[in-house]
C-alpha cells in the first residue's frame, strides 16, 4: 500500500502510529496495575490488535458512533476518549468515566460516540445497526461501527443486523476483528469457511478482507466503507486478519496455542514493527522522533495513572443512582 | 513517595502465590516494566514487572515464603526513604473479630403482639389476624375470652369489635395480663455456668452424703477471736472458719482433694478452696489459694477481697482457676440443707445450711444446740462413700472441736 | 367522549405522539400496510409513510437491537414485538443492554424505548403465543412494566410511556384489543406508577392488572349479592409499583386478593404479598391469597385454556375464603 495513493501525510502517519503505541502502552499499564490490584475486574487486552482500531477511527469523525466489546479499550482510545477517565474506571472510581460502576467491559464515553462497551459478545452488531438507524431518519451525515470479534461473528445476532442494515441500506460497517480465538476457540474449529468477509455476499454487500495489522489496509477498506455508508449505499463488512498477542484475559494459560505461534506474529506481522519499519523506509523516522515519541506517550499513561490513583472508590451511597434516567 | 510492590494476582482462581526467586537486591534500582520478581502459581512460575521505577528499598520475604495475593512483599521508593521494617499480614477471612463475653444483648423489647398462637399452656392455641391484635390491644382485650368466628375458630376484627360493642369488654375487671416470654440470649456468665454445671452432671457420677454438726464450740471460738481482733477491725466469718477446716481435711483426706483428668487421678498436697458467690452476673467461684499454709487472719483477708471482687464483677480469669474444693453456703438465705453440684474438674463440693437451734439428744436428755447441715456431693468415680464419709466426718470432729485445729 | 376500541386507543396514541415529536417512530412485524396483526397501529402507514412506520423482518433481536441502538442515540423508537412469548428470540437487549444503559453509564447513555408487545390467552393459540410475562421484566432492574386494561388507560399509559426517557415494556392483552370504553377527544396523559381503583369497596381489596381487571369487576358484581363489597385495584404499572394506593386500600379493607392472568410461581403476585406483609402486616384481617394461572404452559383446548387462568367463580370463591368470618357468617 503506497501512503501517498491514500493522501495521508507524513503527520497522518505519526498520529496513526503514535495511536497505536498509545493504546499498548496504557494496556501494558493496566496489566501492570492489575496485577498489583488497583486495576480490577476481567482483563482482556487488545494488544497486538491496536491497527484495527487505529485504521478504522482514523476515519471516522467525533460525531459518528462505534459500538464495542469486552475487548474496548483500543476501540475507546482510538476515537478519542479521555484515558484518564478510562485508567480511573478501571480502578472502580467515581471519576471514571462511568463513575466505577461499569468498568472495563461496560464503559462509555459518549462525548466521542462511544455509547458503550459490551460484556456481551455480539450486542454491538444490532447496536450500531440501531445508531445507524437514527443516523439515516435524524444524522445523515454520521455513521456507526460495530466492533466484533470471531466470537461475536457466529452470534445469531451478526445475521439479523447484516440482513436489517442491508435491507434498509443503513450506514454502518461491521467490523470484524478476526483475532483467530474465541478465549480458547479457534477459528478453525469455530467458523465454516474459515472466514467472515463471504458472508457478505448473501446479503448483498460488499465483503473486504484486510491484514489487520498493517493499519493502512484497515484505514483504506475503512474509508472506502464510511464513503460508501455517507452516500447512503448501505452497510460494507470488513474483516480484520489480526492476532491477539497476550491471552484472552489476564491469567489466561493459552494452553490452546504454541509459543512459536505468537512469537511468529509478534515477529513477522506486529502492527507497531510494521508501521515503524514504513516510517523509517519511507518517511526518515529518526532515532530521535522514535525516543520523544515514546517520551510523551509514557508521560500521558503515566498522567492516567497518577489521575486515577488519585481517584475516590466509588461510594456504597451513589450506588442506586441512575437506576433510570429523570 | 514509597510503592508497595504487592504479591500479583496472575489469574482469576489465582489465591496465593510463591516467591521462587528475587530478580533484583535491596539498594537496586530498578525500571517500570523490568522483571522483579519470579512467582510460582499453582500453574507455572511467572516473572512479574514492576510497576513503578525506583530503587528497591526493602524485600520483606525470604524466596520460598508463600503469601496471599495483594499482600505487600517489597518496598519501592527514593534511595533514602524510610520503608517500614515489618508488613502486617492481610487479614485472612478466619480473622473476623470474636463478640466479646462482655457484651450483654437487651432481650428485645416485649413485643406486644400477644395471642396468635402464643402457647400458654393451660389455654388453647389461640389463633388471631393481626388487625383483630390491634384491637383487642388497643381496647386492653384478653383474646382468650373473644371467639373467633374465621376459618379454624380465628379471630378477626369483626369478632373483636362485636365483643367490645357487646360490653363484654368492660365486665373483664380483674387487671389484663398479656401472656408473654421475654427472651435474652444466652451468653457471658450465665452461658458458662449453664455448660459446666451440664458438663458436671452428665460426666460425674455424683451422689451425696449429709451430717448435722454441732456448733457450739466453734461459735465460742469465733466470738473468742473477734473479741480479740476487735481492735485491728478485723471479724473472722463462719465461712473463714470453715475454709480452714476444709483445708485441714483435705490435705488429711487426699482422696477428697484430687480430680479425675485424662491421663488419671490427680492427688493434691495442697488446698486451692473456691467460695460460692452470688454476683450481679449471677455464680461465680472465686478460688482461695493455699488456704493450708494460712493463718485464719490470712485466711478472712483473702476471702473477703476474693469475695468483693466476685461481687464488683472485677474477678480475673486467673482467681477463678486451679480449685481444689468448693464451698457453697446458702444459709443466709434460711436453708437447712441442699445439695450442690461439683464444681468440675474438682471431686467434691461442700453444700452448708443455715445455723439454728435445734433438739438434740446430748447424753439421754433432750437439749437445745445450734446445729448446721453440711452436705459433700462426690464423684464416686474418684472416691467411695466409705472415704467420702470419713472426710465429712473429719470435718464435722474439727468444726465440733476447734481445738484440733491447732494440733 | 367517545367509546373506543382499546387498539384504536392505541393507534391513537402512536399517531398523536409521532404528531407531536419527529424522533417518534414506530417499527415491528406487519406494522406498515396491515396495521399489525391487532390492528393497533393501523393508519400510521398512511400518515407517517415507511420511514416512520417501519415494517421489518422476523428479527426480533435485530428489532430490539437496533430500537435501543437508535434510542442511544437520543431517537424515541416504540419497537413492537408480535407476542411476548417472542421475547426470547432476542431477550438479550431486553436483560443486559436496554435495561442496564443509563445505569452502567452513570446516566449518560438514556434509552428512551418503549417495546410494545401483547400477551394472553383466549384465542386459543397455544403455549407458546399465548404467555403472560411480566415477571420476566419485573425482575430486571432498569425496566419499567405496564399492563393497561381499558382503552382510556391505553391511551394516556403509551403516550406517557414514549415521553419516558426510559425503556418501557408495555404489555397489551390480546383480549383487550376489541373491548371498548370511553376515551376524551382530547389530549390527556396518565403518569407510570399510578394505580386505579376501578371499583371502590370497604370489604376486601382486588389487586390486579390487564385483563383480569374485567374478571375482578365482574367478580366483584357478583360478591355484592353475598353482601361482600370488594374494591378493585387495578395497577395499570407494575415497575413503578403504586404502593400508597394499595396502603391505602388494604388499611381501608384489611383484606386482599391478587389476581393475575400469569403462573401463580414466582408471578409478581408474590412480589406484592411480601411487600404487604413486609409494610402492612398489622392491617391484615385474614391471609393474603392468590388466584393466579396454573403453574403449566397454557393449553390450546378451549376449556382447559380458560379454566388454568383466573375466572369470576375462582375470585367469587377466593373472596368468599377471605372473607369468612365475623359478619361474613355463613
Amino acid at each position: 500500500m503506497n501512503s501517498q495513493e491514500l493522501n495521508l501525510t507524513r503527520a497522518d502517519l505519526v498520529e496513526m502510529y503514535r495511536m497505536m503505541i498509545l493504546i499498548r502502552h496504557f494496556e501494558e499499564t493496566t496489566v501492570a496495575y492489575f496485577k498489583q490490584g488497583y486495576v480490577i475486574g476481567n482483563m482482556h487486552m487488545y494488544v497486538g490488535e491496536e491497527a484495527v482500531a487505529t485504521g478504522v477511527c482514523k476515519v471516522l469523525k467525533k460525531e459518528d458512533y462505534i459500538s464495542s466489546t469486552h475487548r474496548c479499550n483500543g476501540h475507546m482510545i482510538a476515537k478519542g476518549a479521555d484515558i484518564n477517565l478510562m485508567m480511573a474506571e478501571l480502578m472502580g472510581m467515581e471519576q471514571g468515566n462511568c463513575g466505577g460502576r461499569a468498568g472495563k467491559m461496560h464503559q462509555a464515553a459518549p462525548e466521542v460516540g462511544f455509547l458503550c462497551a459490551n460484556g456481551i459478545v455480539g450486542a454491538s452488531e444490532t447496536l450500531a445497526t440501531g445508531h445507524a438507524l437514527y443516523c439515516s431518519m435524524f444524522a445523515p451525515d454520521r455513521v456507526a461501527v460495530a466492533f466484533f470479534g470471531d466470537g461475536g461473528g457466529n452470534q445469531g445476532a451478526f445475521h439479523e443486523a447484516m440482513n436489517l442494515a442491508a435491507v434498509w441500506k443503513l450506514p454502518v460497517i461491521f467490523v470484524c476483528e478476526n483475532n483467530h480465538y474465541a478465549i480458547s476457540t479457534s477459528v478453525k474449529t469455530s467458523t465454516a469457511m474459515g472466514s467472515f468477509y463471504q458472508r457478505a455476499a448473501g446479503y448483498g454487500v460488499p465483503g473486504v478482507w484486510v491484514n489487520g495489522n498493517d493499519v493502512l489496509e484497515v484505514y483504506t477498506a475503512a474509508k472506502h466503507a464510511v464513503e460508501r455508508a455517507r452516500r447512503g449505499d448501505g452497510p460494507t463488512l470488513i474483516e480484520c486478519d489480526t492476532y491477539r498477542l497476550r491471552g484472552h484475559h489476564e491469567g489466561d494459560e493459552q494452553t490452546y496455542r504454541t509459543r512459536a505461534e505468537v512469537e511468529n506474529v509478534l515477529n513477522n506481522n506486529d502492527c507497531i514493527k510494521r508501521m515503524k519499519e514504513l516510517l523509517e523506509r519511507e518517511f526518515s523516522w529518526t532515532e530521535e522522533e522514535e525516543q520523544a515519541l515514546h517520551k510523551s506517550v509514557d508521560d500521558q499513561v503515566a498522567a492516567a495513572v497518577e489521575f486515577a490513583m488519585n481517584g475516590t472508590p466509588m461510594k456504597v451511597e451513589d450506588m442506586e443512582n441512575h437506576l433510570f434516567a429523570e | 513517595m514509597i510503592d508497595m510492590f504487592k504479591m500479583p494476582k496472575l489469574g482469576m482462581d489465582m489465591e496465593e502465590g510463591i516467591i521462587v526467586k528475587w530478580l533484583k537486591s535491596e539498594g537496586d534500582l530498578i525500571q517500570a516494566g523490568e522483571p522483579f520478581v519470579e512467582i510460582e502459581t499453582d500453574k507455572s512460575v511467572v516473572q512479574v514487572e514492576s510497576p513503578t521505577s525506583g530503587t528497591v528499598l526493602k524485600l520483606y520475604y525470604p524466596e520460598g515464603t508463600t503469601l496471599p495475593c495483594f499482600q505487600p512483599i517489597a518496598a519501592i521508593g527514593q534511595e533514602g526513604d524510610q520503608a517500614p521494617d515489618h508488613i502486617s499480614s492481610l487479614p485472612t477471612v478466619n480473622d473476623t473479630p470474636v463478640e466479646s463475653e462482655e457484651t450483654v444483648l437487651q432481650p428485645t423489647a416485649a413485643v406486644a403482639l400477644p395471642a396468635v398462637e402464643s402457647a400458654s399452656p393451660q389455654t388453647r392455641k389461640l389463633l388471631a389476624t393481626p388487625r383483630a391484635c390491634r384491637l383487642s390491644q388497643k381496647n386492653g382485650i384478653d383474646l382468650h375470652m373473644v371467639s373467633g368466628t374465621g376459618p379454624n375458630g380465628r379471630i378477626v376484627e369483626h369478632d373483636v369489635r362485636v365483643f367490645i360493642e357487646n360490653g363484654a369488654g368492660r365486665a373483664i375487671t380483674a387487671p389484663v395480663r398479656i401472656p408473654k416470654e421475654t427472651v435474652t440470649p444466652l451468653s457471658g456468665v450465665r452461658k458458662i455456668t449453664a455448660a459446666r454445671m451440664h458438663q458436671s452432671l452428665s460426666e460425674m457420677a455424683q451422689t451425696n452424703t449429709r451430717m448435722d454438726v454441732n456448733m457450739t464450740n466453734m461459735i465460742s471460738m469465733r466470738k473468742q477471736i473477734n473479741d480479740r481482733l476487735e481492735k485491728d477491725d478485723i471479724k473472722i466469718s463462719f465461712l473463714d472458719l470453715l475454709i480452714a477446716v476444709c483445708a485441714k481435711a483435705l490435705i488429711e483426706n487426699p482422696q477428697a482433694n484430687a480430680s479425675l483428668q485424662s491421663d488419671g487421678i490427680h492427688y493434691r498436697n495442697y488446698a486451692n478452696i473456691g467460695i460460692a458467690v452470688d454476683s450481679k452476673n449471677g455464680l461465680v467461684v472465686p478460688v482461695v489459694k493455699d488456704v493450708d499454709l494460712m493463718s485464719i487472719v490470712e485466711i478472712s483477708k483473702n476471702s473477703r477481697s476474693m469475695i468483693d471482687k466476685a461481687r464488683q464483677g472485677s474477678l480475673l480469669p486467673d482467681d477463678m482457676k486451679g480449685g481444689s474444693f468448693t464451698i457453697s453456703n446458702l444459709g443466709m438465705f434460711e436453708v437447712d440443707s441442699f445439695t450442690a453440684i461439683i464444681n468440675p474438674p474438682e471431686t467434691c463440693i461442700l453444700a452448708v445450711g443455715r445455723i439454728a437451734d435445734r433438739a438434740i439428744v446430748e447424753n439421754n436428755q433432750i437439749i437445745i444446740r445450734p446445729m448446721m447441715n453440711l452436705c459433700l456431693t462426690y464423684d464416686h468415680r474418684v472416691i467411695d462413700g466409705a472415704p467420702s464419709a470419713r472426710f465429712l466426718q473429719c470435718i464435722k470432729h474439727y468444726i465440733e472441736n476447734p481445738i484440733w485445729l491447732l494440733m | 367522549m367517545n367509546r373506543i376500541m382499546y387498539r384504536d386507543a392505541v393507534a391513537s396514541a402512536l399517531a398523536e405522539e409521532m404528531r407531536r415529536d419527529e424522533s417518534v417512530f414506530v417499527m415491528g412485524e406487519d406494522v406498515a400496510i396491515v396495521g399489525g396483526v391487532y390492528k393497533a397501529t393501523k393508519g400510521l402507514l398512511d400518515e407517517f409513510g415507511p420511514q416512520r412506520v417501519r415494517n421489518t423482518p422476523l428479527s426480533e433481536l435485530a428489532i430490539l437491537g437496533t430500537a435501543t441502538g437508535a434510542a442511544m442515540c437520543g431517537a424515541r423508537p416504540v419497537a413492537e414485538i408480535m407476542h411476548v412469548d417472542f421475547i426470547g428470540c432476542g431477550f438479550d437487549i431486553v436483560l443486559n443492554q436496554m435495561s442496564k444503559m443509563c445505569y452502567k453509564t452513570n446516566g449518560q447513555v438514556t434509552v428512551p424505548l418503549v417495546v410494545r408487545t401483547q400477551c394472553g390467552r383466549g384465542k386459543s393459540n397455544g403455549c407458546t403465543q399465548s404467555q403472560s410475562l411480566e415477571a420476566l421484566f419485573t425482575h430486571i432492574p432498569g425496566l419499567k412494566v405496564v399492563m393497561p386494561s381499558t382503552p382510556y388507560d391505553v391511551k394516556g399509559l403509551l403516550k406517557s410511556a414514549i415521553r419516558d426517557n426510559n425503556p418501557v415494556v408495555f404489555i397489551e392483552h390480546k383480549g383487550l384489543y376489541q373491548t371498548r370504553g370511553e376515551v376524551p377527544d382530547g389530549e390527556y396523559l396518565i403518569p407510570l406508577g399510578l394505580a386505579d381503583v376501578k371499583k371502590y369497596g370497604k370489604d376486601v381489596t382486588i389487586i390486579t392488572w390487564s385483563k383480569t381487571v374485567l374478571t375482578a369487576l365482574e367478580a366483584a358484581k357478583e360478591l355484592e349479592g353475598h353482601g361482600i363489597d370488594a374494591e378493585v385495584l387495578d395497577l395499570r404499572s407494575l415497575v413503578p409499583l403504586d404502593f400508597d394506593t394499595i396502603t391505602e386500600s388494604v388499611s381501608k379493607t384489611g383484606r386482599v386478593l391478587i389476581v393475575h392472568e400469569a403462573c401463580e410461581r414466582g408471578g409478581y403476585g408474590a412480589e406484592i404479598a411480601a411487600e404487604i406483609s413486609d409494610k402492612l402486616f398489622d392491617e391484615l384481617d385474614a391471609p393474603i391469597l392468590r388466584v393466579c394461572g396454573t403453574n403449566i404452559p397454557v393449553p390450546n383446548a378451549t376449556i382447559p385454556e380458560v379454566e388454568s387462568a383466573p375466572t369470576v367463580a375462582k375470585v367469587v370463591s377466593a373472596v368468599k375464603k377471605i372473607c369468612q368470618g365475623g359478619k361474613f357468617r355463613d
